[in-house]
């Protein structure tokens, strides 16, 4: 049983359209470069995708600090890392890329820090 | 007397302070806010990059990159520094800018816009109703969420599929609201795919093409929009009304660029883009004074505004230097089926390509892109796809231009 889908590369903002067909293997079509090809692959089994969002920052110039899963996670699990993040409080100092929580979810996969913010007091 | 004046700390205004710099220019960079990064840093996806650095950066983290440039190389940053004039005497412009401490003065050789541009809001719109609280601009609303963690309401409806609604119905989702609808004149949203496909389609979020609000309503607070069907030119189906309740509604309704400032200072403005009209080294009519980034057009991809800055620094030397000789003059336009193209004037036969940026007037499957003169076509390539939500690019061979007065961009 092979299924057909299709969907809209976000590779790059060109956005080939992609037609997928899923059987043992992914058969993409439509996509312009390797990466496309790859993210096809990819989208036919497990799409995946990085999460931004915020957390709530202490001391610091904004009340938020924005935050990302460090490499995308299933789409599935979007809506648990978002439950994970949630009420989550950090302390200014921050430096970009310091790790804010080390395993999301289940995911296996940290939430970083997107920027610097000094602490102000 | 400094080299460059560069107006604007975000992703394009750094970017050209930093190459200036590098030059060995004395370079001050002005920034009205307290903080370098413009826009970016309420741009907290990811997707910013992938050209530049082949790597999927968020906002700030692309934006993190040409600060940390700029604070390398030797340049004179000023926050919260407003730009309140600037003036061309003699050959030299005179900037005056207020900060929270006092009113100042800077003579320079040369001035670069970086400015960007603003979003259109609902007096530019043809929306009618009541005038009640709740009523935001995407980038409004994407500045809540991302730097403050407020949400504007509970129930949702946007106005418009454009890249930045799409990206905040996305915030708005995963932040948990109740109930979020997109509406939209188009057949297809009117940003990128790839935003539709990971802000939209990615979490099943209602959307209606060919709707429209007609009426906001409510009394001190948002209550309900009427909701209309639209035909192909957008001209509302009568008997298609519908009433649905909202707590506000967010307007993606374009973006323009903030020419007014370069207008003041005498340059011309394309009625097409509202940008500044330049040349292929970004240069505006008013000698010295260039434009770089979302000044100029609103691009799709912060990779391309940024690469503006990086000619510009170019043309910036050249014409500190004494070397732009404007030997050339050759208009560039936009034929039928192109709604703009820039740079809008080719002015020196020096060099020997240059980027032309173009948005397609209509949505076509292996178009052939012409560059011609009289009628005649100069230079053309095959596209496999263009469509207005899409900003092309080409590169022209100065060689064919020669002797031409006027060329036209087409597709067909």
């Amino acid at each position: 049983m092979s299924d057909e889908r299709e969907v809209l590369c976000i590779r790059c903002p060109k956005g080939c359209r992609l037609e997928l067909k899923i059987d043992e293997e992914v058969i993409v079509e439509g996509n312009q470069c390797k990466a496309g090809e790859d993210h096809g692959k990819q989208e036919g089994r497990e799409p995946k995708r990085i999460v931004p969002t915020t957390v709530k920052i202490k001391d610091a110039r904004w009340p938020r600090l924005p935050v990302r899963t460090k490499e995308s996670i299933s789409l599935d699990k979007v809506k648990d890392v978002m439950e994970a993040v949630e009420g989550f409080v950090v302390e200014a100092p921050i430096e970009k890329g310091d790790v804010v929580i080390k395993d999301v979810a289940g995911t296996s996969v940290p939430v970083i820090a997107e920027r610097d913010m000094e602490k102000i007091r | 007397m400094k080299d460059v004046v560069v107006i604007g700390g975000g992703p394009s205004g750094l970017a050209v302070s930093s190459e200036l710099a590098k030059k060995g220019y004395d370079v001050v960079l002005l920034e009205r806010n307290d903080e370098l990064g413009g826009l970016l840093q309420q741009c907290i996806h990811d997707g910013f990059g992938t050209d530049l650095f082949g790597e999927s950066l968020s906002g700030p983290e692309f934006a993190d990159i040409f600060i940390s440039r700029v604070r390398g190389e030797d340049v004179d940053i000023k926050l919260e520094a407003y730009v309140r004039s600037v003036n061309k005497e003699e050959g030299l412009f005179n900037i005056v800018t207020v900060t929270p401490k006092s009113v100042e003065e800077l003579e320079a050789r040369s001035v670069v816009y970086a400015i960007g541009c603003r979003e259109r809001n609902q007096f530019e719109i043809k929306i009618g109703g009541t005038r009640p609280s709740g009523v935001y601009t995407a980038g409004t609303v994407q500045r809540l969420i991302n730097l403050y963690g407020i949400l504007p309401g509970k129930d949702v409806v946007i106005l418009g599929g454009g890249d930045v609604g799409m990206i905040v119905a996305r915030h708005l989702f995963l932040e948990g609201v109740n109930s979020i609808l997109m509406v939209y004149p188009e057949e297809f949203f009117s940003g990128l795919p790839r935003n539709a496909q990971q802000c939209i389609l990615d979490f099943d979020i209602p959307y209606r093409p060919r709707t429209i609000v007609r009426d906001i309503l409510g009394d001190k607070k948002v209550k309900a929009v009427e909701l209309v069907d639209v035909d192909e030119d957008w001209e509302p189906i009568p008997g298609t009304e519908e009433i649905y309740h909202c707590d506000s509604v967010i307007l993606s309704v374009g973006l323009v660029p903030y020419s007014e400032k370069l207008e003041d200072l005498g340059a011309r403005v394309d009625k097409k883009t509202s940008g500044p009209m330049i040349n292929e080294y970004f240069e505006t009519t008013v000698d010295g004074a260039f434009s770089v980034g979302n000044l100029i057009q609103i691009f799709d991809y912060v990779d391309d505004a940024v690469k503006t800055s990086f000619t510009a620094a170019e043309g910036v030397e050249r014409y500190l230097e004494n070397e732009s000789k404007k030997d050339l003059g050759i208009e560039l336009k936009p034929g039928d089926n192109v709604r703009t193209v820039t740079p809008q004037r080719v002015d020196e036969r020096t060099g020997e390509k240059f980027s032309v940026f173009f948005r397609p007037a209509i949505e076509k499957e292996d178009p052939k892109v012409e560059v011609m003169s009289k009628g005649e076509v100069l230079e053309s390539c095959v596209k496999r796809y263009v469509s207005p939500s899409i900003l092309e690019e080409i590169s022209i061979s100065k060689d064919i231009l020669l002797g031409e007065e006027e060329v036209i961009i087409d597709v067909r």
